[in-house]
């Protein structure tokens, strides 16, 4: 196990599996994903299966097992956002990026998740790139956007 | 308490606090279920089981609903009927639809609940795609496409098993069983007991199939095919045919394997009963306050491969012997050249065996040229039943016919070998056999018989005492072994297999059925036992000059399997 | 954010604001309460509405304005951080006051705005723009002919009790809430009080959960206490992830340390020592509002062993879920506290006998235990005033959807939801007709405007067979789609659903995918596609019934609501959508089909190169036309058109 592992897993105590939750946050904030040895590393410290850990880590919204894209974009799936059609956006997105929620592009420029709602309610549709949020999406703002990654 | 309910307008006595659907049962009312396990927490997650309480908007799962005094309850009232039907419709939407090429067969508890419901068309349209098999296991084959998620796996790999190689996965409709990382079954925990195959209602779980290997061996004239039968397969494949368990059929089995094309057919039961001979040597010879860790001794392939990954500090404590199977096949392929005049690669040893482990430790398996200790093929029992079906035997039509002499004798006790506690018991008849004045507690349908998951025996002689103790799934090893270090228990060995009761209710063995046909096997194990009673004397252990079996070749056998994890 | 460290004179005077049975008496205390309420203040003060709806903003420039304006000025200011009022339609709301006169609040306000208003201001000249009122506070001069804040028609009919201080106060300083009166309530009940008398309190308010089910809190208390256990817990379920409701998020974030001590009352009350908050791991700032609220009130020794002297010992944990919209079930909340998957499972047992690790375990949502400090400082008779008889108190409502002001209310039971849409929420934002109300998120149910009448009350609702929820309410005017919108939620209970019982996950995948059928245009090629929509239409409904009545959790049973609700309603609608294909919302994706106006083309040509598809046909400076055969609806003509030359049919 290597001692980036040991230090972060020492703060919680062994083999206590309520504490799988944080351990894995801990992970996902370090890294921003959870590095496949790690699932190996916490089934030996909390004394579980390795499989129960990546079933709960596979359950949550918040662990992922690879990096996500350069720009990870997050679409407000509320339900303000859905009435002033955030469906165009994400159908839009869809099609701009290629790719599925979830996935990343080939090339590890971009990725895209649904998330629920941001907050901005007043300003939908929302999205938010990489923590940075979008006010007032339409689908041709969306492509400028995408393009102005693309090209940086 | 007593109390009395209303189901299905007449009044029914049952107990207050059980569960709705063990009091339907005892009554007689049938209630489909699917996700429910006998002796396993209820999970709720089907929904099959749904019945009708009066006072309630909902309809309640009567697997995990408890009885209430003065409940009525409708098991199949209009609504509960629709409601049943259309799970079934979602189920069957989600579905591979590829039943008349499926291992499962008539097997099919989907296919036969959605017969029972009358599901005679696909309500929905069917969407999901076909999705990627994981053939990863040289034991195991998992189809996703046809997992209805019901968890029996899950459960049974969890709490029976002690494994944990299966999980749900993702959650909402993207919901499926997994391994870990998605790696598939061999890179998991899995031990490849196939229990899971066992309590699977579809064909999403199965066995690798050696068949057309099988099939193509005996098509080969240049081939020498011969045929080696575990105990537990005996005492099972009858039941296909409706025959009962025991001798009998035993040698009508005989003959359908020869009629089918081996050349020659062996029980394994004279290895077992060789390597009982030898581990009884070991224990004659043990000093009893040597250690205070059990040795464990284990023909049995999955729980070497359970100790090996999980338990990597027991592996020590394993006895150095090789399992009968792979003495038998070393034997038998010597003596077949012998007899036969041909080269060893021209013997091919097939394996009929209730395990699906088995499957792992074949040359098949391990892409290595048939010559050394192991088999060549695995059938499992139920792979022999789709033999003897594909060659057209009629059973009912042979005749019995023995099974070849192996040296001069066939086995005695070596039988025994199929059912937990089975190999201490011949390890005491020889013991007894070699030390007359041995004492033997225990002995025959005594403490190592019956369905226990634990059993215990003692035996004193030369001044020592030795507590023997069978185990078998995982789980109950687990919990025995950690009972015994809690307490300073000494036990000296430790008999431990896999599946439950052992061999008999092995992964190869029959989908169905399961547990209604337990103690009959079990049964026809131990009449085939009594007729032969007794243990081969120590001349019948020595073989001839040309095929005797070096220490080497007997120890250190256990040589664990390359885990990738 | 981060907590400065209290000095011991301030602490001494907190303790007393606390601890002293008058502080008003007691004129230090006064004069502190005084200054840490901020009615007399020296300098100038800014307050900056910091909560999750104004993170969009530019909040930091605002400040630097004022920074800078300071600056320029030589005028001291101060900035403080508060929550949000509630109205999140004006955001940024900035509040300015000046010493000895009441604190102006304004909104949206721009970071250019800001040296003008406060040129004005500290000249005691009040611009008008963008004003949303006065707060008027004791020893403050008023301003002349400018409203108080409470007149303006967002908060006029408002019963602001647990949300009297979000906006108010900074969420951030535990001063604040003490100098308002926080935590006296607690200190008195466990010095001078037993458990059991307070739950006498808490029966006598009838205080009904907050979550949706309405059930009656003093019944699960008191099987969470007479349950024989050597722990309890206590959860507080902050894990807001209803698609529509943000009530509780702004709650927390503008006003934690009114939950803690919520939680702490109710650990007393039945006996726990050890009570966890679950929040969503994705609410940033709520988390760190709850952790700086826990940290300050362990430093003040709130939480921790023998707190007060008292002898009653808690321990008070913030864990962040996440995220499942699942665990909002206490169940799957309990199964995701103990490390595993957020899977429901069968009640009972409840989890006021076995929950957390088996032990008992009183779980509300945040809302709920923020009443509880109401309940026991002002007395049951005095809580049971507001409300209906069935359902007393106050309910916190979001609105959001097409409505003119979004935000969040907060009425007593019993207020009308026509009052709550058309004189809080000032009907739809752009004057349209109003089509409908989803009530209560994706388990919620639609309510046509011809039953705004009805009275926002747990009881009525049930006799209406209605689901009050969680309190979102979402406004649907004529451009709205109700079939489109009950087709996004049951595809969010299809991702959300735990994916164990088969009905809840399997059932909202094929309802989700009829919906999808009905709502996007028939591509020729595919033959059965059209038996398909039909045989899912017919089949829907039951479907739907089989869901609600065989799911296994809250999530399953009512995942359907809006469906069966909305196919009642709006049948026309949805008879249109499959017998016409055309959605008269002009939302439904795909559905829409688009012509040239020819008057207004000119040939830009922009149209033909964006075309996905290829189905526009014409040359530069030619009038187009679209042929509707290859067109799959997707709008993109209509976005790029900078002529208004493409109409939507």
């Amino acid at each position: 196990m290597s001692t980036e592992f040991v230090d972060l897993l020492k703060k919680f105590p062994a083999g206590r599996r309520e504490n799988l939750i944080p351990i894995l946050q801990e992970f996902q904030d370090l890294h921003g994903f959870i590095p496949e040895p790690a699932v190996a590393a916490i089934a030996e410290y909390l004394e579980i299966p390795a499989v129960k850990i990546y079933s709960v880590a596979t359950f949550y919204n918040e662990f992922r097992f690879n990096a996500g894209g350069r720009y990870h974009f997050q679409v407000c799936q509320g339900i303000g956002c859905q009435v002033d059609s955030s469906e165009r956006i994400r159908s839009e997105l869809g099609r701009l990026l290629e790719i599925e929620p979830g996935e990343i592009t080939g090339d590890g420029w971009f990725s895209l998740e649904w998330v629920p709602c941001l907050g901005v309610c007043q300003e939908a549709p929302v999205l938010s790139v990489n923590g940075e949020l979008y006010a007032k999406m339409t689908p041709v703002r969306l492509k400028e956007l995408v393009d102005k990654f693309r090209n940086r | 308490m007593m109390i009395e309910i209303e189901v299905n307008g007449r009044k029914i006595k049952t107990q207050k606090g059980e569960l709705i659907l063990d009091t339907l049962k005892a009554n007689g009312i049938h209630v489909p279920t699917l996700c429910n396990l006998e002796g396993f927490k209820p999970s709720g997650a089907c929904r099959i089981c749904v019945v009708e309480v009066e006072g309630r908007n909902d309809l309640v799962p009567s697997c995990s609903f408890f009885i209430e005094e003065s409940m009525k309850i409708q098991t199949h009232s209009a609504r509960v009927i629709q409601a049943r039907k259309t799970i079934l419709e979602l189920l069957l939407s989600n579905h591979d639809d590829a039943c008349l090429s499926c291992d499962r067969g008539r097997w099919c508890k989907l296919h036969e609940l959605a017969f029972e419901l009358n599901v005679t068309e696909r309500k929905f349209g069917r969407t999901a795609g076909r999705k990627k098999i994981d053939n990863t296991s040289q034991a195991i084959i998992r189809d996703p496409s046809k997992c209805i998620l019901c968890s029996r796996c899950v459960r049974v790999c969890e709490e029976l098993q002690h494994v944990a190689a299966l999980d749900f996965l993702k959650r909402g409709s993207r919901t499926e069983v997994g391994t870990v990382l998605d790696k598939g079954l061999n890179y998991s925990s899995c031990i490849s007991c196939g229990q899971c195959i066992q309590v699977c209602p579809t064909g999403a779980l199965k066995e690798k199939s050696h068949l057309d290997q099988v099939g193509a061996l005996l098509q080969n004239k240049d081939k020498v095919p011969v045929a080696m039968i575990d105990p537990a397969v005996f005492a099972t494949l009858g039941e296909f045919f409706g025959y009962k368990a025991g001798p009998e059929f035993s040698s009508i089995l005989i003959n359908a394997l020869k009629r089918i094309g081996f050349q020659k057919v062996y029980g394994t039961g004279w290895g077992a009963e060789y390597q009982a001979g030898r581990l009884a040597g070991i224990l004659i010879d043990k000093n009893p306050d040597e250690n205070d860790t059990p040795l464990i001794f284990s023909e049995c392939p999955s729980v070497v491969r359970y100790i090996s990954q999980s338990r990597p500090a027991l592996l020590s404590r394993l006895v150095p012997l090789k399992p009968a199977n792979q003495i038998m096949a070393h034997l038998l392929r010597e003596l077949t050249c012998n007899q036969t005049g041909k080269s060893k690669s021209d013997v091919s040893i097939v394996y009929l065996t209730s395990c699906t482990a088995s499957k792992n430790e074949t040359t098949a398996a391990m892409r290595i040229k048939g010559s050394g200790f192991l088999p060549d093929f695995s059938l499992t029992t139920r792979e022999v039943y789709r033999l003897i079906r594909l060659y057209g035997i009629d059973v009912e039509s042979l005749n019995p016919e023995f099974q070849e002499d192996f040296f001069g004798v066939g086995a005695k006790s070596g039988q025994l070998g199929a059912i937990s506690g089975g190999n201490i018991e011949m390890l005491t008849r020889i013991i007894q056999a070699r030390i007359p004045e041995a004492n033997l507690s225990g002995e025959k349908a005594g403490k190592l018989r019956g369905i226990k998951d634990v059993k215990e025996t003692t035996c004193e002689f030369n001044g020592k005492k030795l507590t023997l103790a069978s185990i078998s799934s995982i789980t109950q090893f687990e919990n025995y072994y950690k009972e015994i270090r809690s307490k300073h228990r000494k036990v000296d060995l430790l008999e431990v297999m896999a599946c439950q009761h052992g061999c008999i209710n092995g992964g190869g063995q029959p989908c169905r059925g399961a547990e209604r046909n337990l103690r009959n096997r079990m049964k026809g194990v131990l009449e085939w036992d009594d007729r032969f009673s007794g243990i081969m004397t120590k001349d019948h252990l020595d073989l001839p000059s040309d095929l005797i079996l070096n220490d080497e070749d007997c120890q250190a056998v256990f040589s664990p399997r390359q885990i990738t994890k | 954010m981060e907590t400065p460290r209290m000095s011991e004179e301030l602490r001494d005077g907190l303790l007393g604001l606390v601890t002293h049975q008058q502080p008003e008496s007691d004129q230090a205390l006064r004069f502190l309460g005084r200054t840490l309420r901020r009615e007399r203040i020296e300098t100038l003060t800014v307050f900056i509405d910091r909560t999750t709806p104004t993170t969009i903003y530019s909040i930091n420039l605002i400040e630097e304005a004022v920074k800078q304006w300071s600056v320029e000025n030589q005028h001291p200011s101060e900035i403080v951080e508060t929550g949000c009022l509630g109205l999140i339609s004006v955001e940024p709301v900035v509040g300015i006051q000046v010493p000895g006169r009441a604190r102006l609040y304004y909104g949206p306000v721009e970071p250019t705005d800001i040296a003008g208003m406060l040129n004005a201001i500290t000249k005691q000249v009040v611009p008008e723009e963008n004003l949303i009122g006065q707060m008027v506070m004791a020893g403050q001069q008023p301003w002349e002919d400018i409203p108080d804040w409470k007149k303006h028609p967002f908060f006029i009919n408002q019963e602001r009790s647990v949300t009297s201080l979000n906006g108010v106060i900074n969420p951030c300083h535990i001063s604040d809430y003490i100098a308002w009166g926080g935590y006296r309530t607690f200190y008195n009940s466990i010095r001078n009080y037993s458990g059991q008398e307070l739950m006498k309190l808490i029966e006598q308010s009838g205080l009904r959960g907050r979550s949706g089910s309405g059930f009656l809190a003093s019944v699960k208390w008191a099987k969470a206490a007479e349950t024989t256990s050597d722990k309890r817990y206590v959860l507080c379920n902050a894990d807001e992830s209803d698609p529509g409701g943000y009530m509780h998020r702004i709650l927390v974030e503008s006003n934690p340390h009114l939950i803690l001590e919520g939680i702490m009352l109710a650990a007393y009350i039945i006996g726990a020592n050890h009570a966890i908050i679950y929040t969503r791991s994705r609410y940033r700032m709520a988390v760190k509002r709850i952790q700086c609220a826990l940290s300050q009130a362990r430093e003040f020794g709130l939480i921790g062993q023998d707190i007060l002297h008292s002898g009653f010992t808690l321990d008070i944990q913030l864990k962040r879920g996440p995220g499942a919209f699942v665990c909002g079930e206490e169940t799957a909340l309990i199964s995701s506290l103990e490390g595993k998957r957020g899977s429901p499972r069968t009640r009972p047992p409840y989890p006021a006998t076995s929950g957390l690790f088996g032990k008992p375990t009183l779980i509300h949502n945040i809302e709920t235990l923020a009443q509880v400090p109401m309940i026991i400082g002002k007395g049951p008779d005095n809580y049971r005033q507001l409300g209906t008889p069935g359902s007393s108190g106050t309910k916190l409502f979001s609105l959001s959807g097409k409505i003119k002001r979004l935000g969040v209310v907060e009425v007593p039971f019993g207020t009308s939801l026509g009052e709550v849409i058309n004189s809080m929420g000032g009907g739809t934002r752009n004057g349209r007709p109003a089509k409908a109300v989803l009530l209560g998120g994706p388990s919620g149910k639609f309510i046509p405007v011809s039953k705004f009448d009805i009275q926002l009350d747990l009881d009525k609702f049930n006799e209406e067979n209605l689901v009050l929820g969680s309190g979102s309410i979402v406004l649907l005017d004529d451009e709205s789609c109700p079939i489109n919108l009950t087709k996004n939620m049951m595809d969010f209970i299809r991702q959300e659903s735990c994916g164990k019982c088969i009905p809840c996950r399997d059932g909202s995948k094929r309802i989700m995918e009829v919906l999808s059928l009905i709502s996007s245009r028939s591509t020729p090629e595919n033959k059965y596609e059209a038996l398909d929509r039909f045989k899912g239409v017919t089949g829907v409904l039951e479907l739907a019934e089989v869901m609600q009545s065989t799911s296994l959790c809250g999530l399953g049973k009512c995942a359907p609501n809006p469906l069966i609700s909305g196919m009642e309603l709006f049948r026309e609608e949805l008879e249109e959508h499959v017998f016409d294909r055309t959605c008269r919302a002009g939302v439904c994706l795909n559905m829409r089909s688009f012509l040239v106006d020819p008057v207004a083309c000119n040939g830009c040509n922009l149209c033909f190169v964006k075309c996905p598809e290829k189905a526009i046909i014409g040359s530069p400076r030619q009038v187009h036309y679209i042929v509707d055969d290859l067109c799959t609806g997707c709008g993109k003509c209509f976005d790029v058109c900078k002529f208004n030359a493409i109409l939507v049919n």
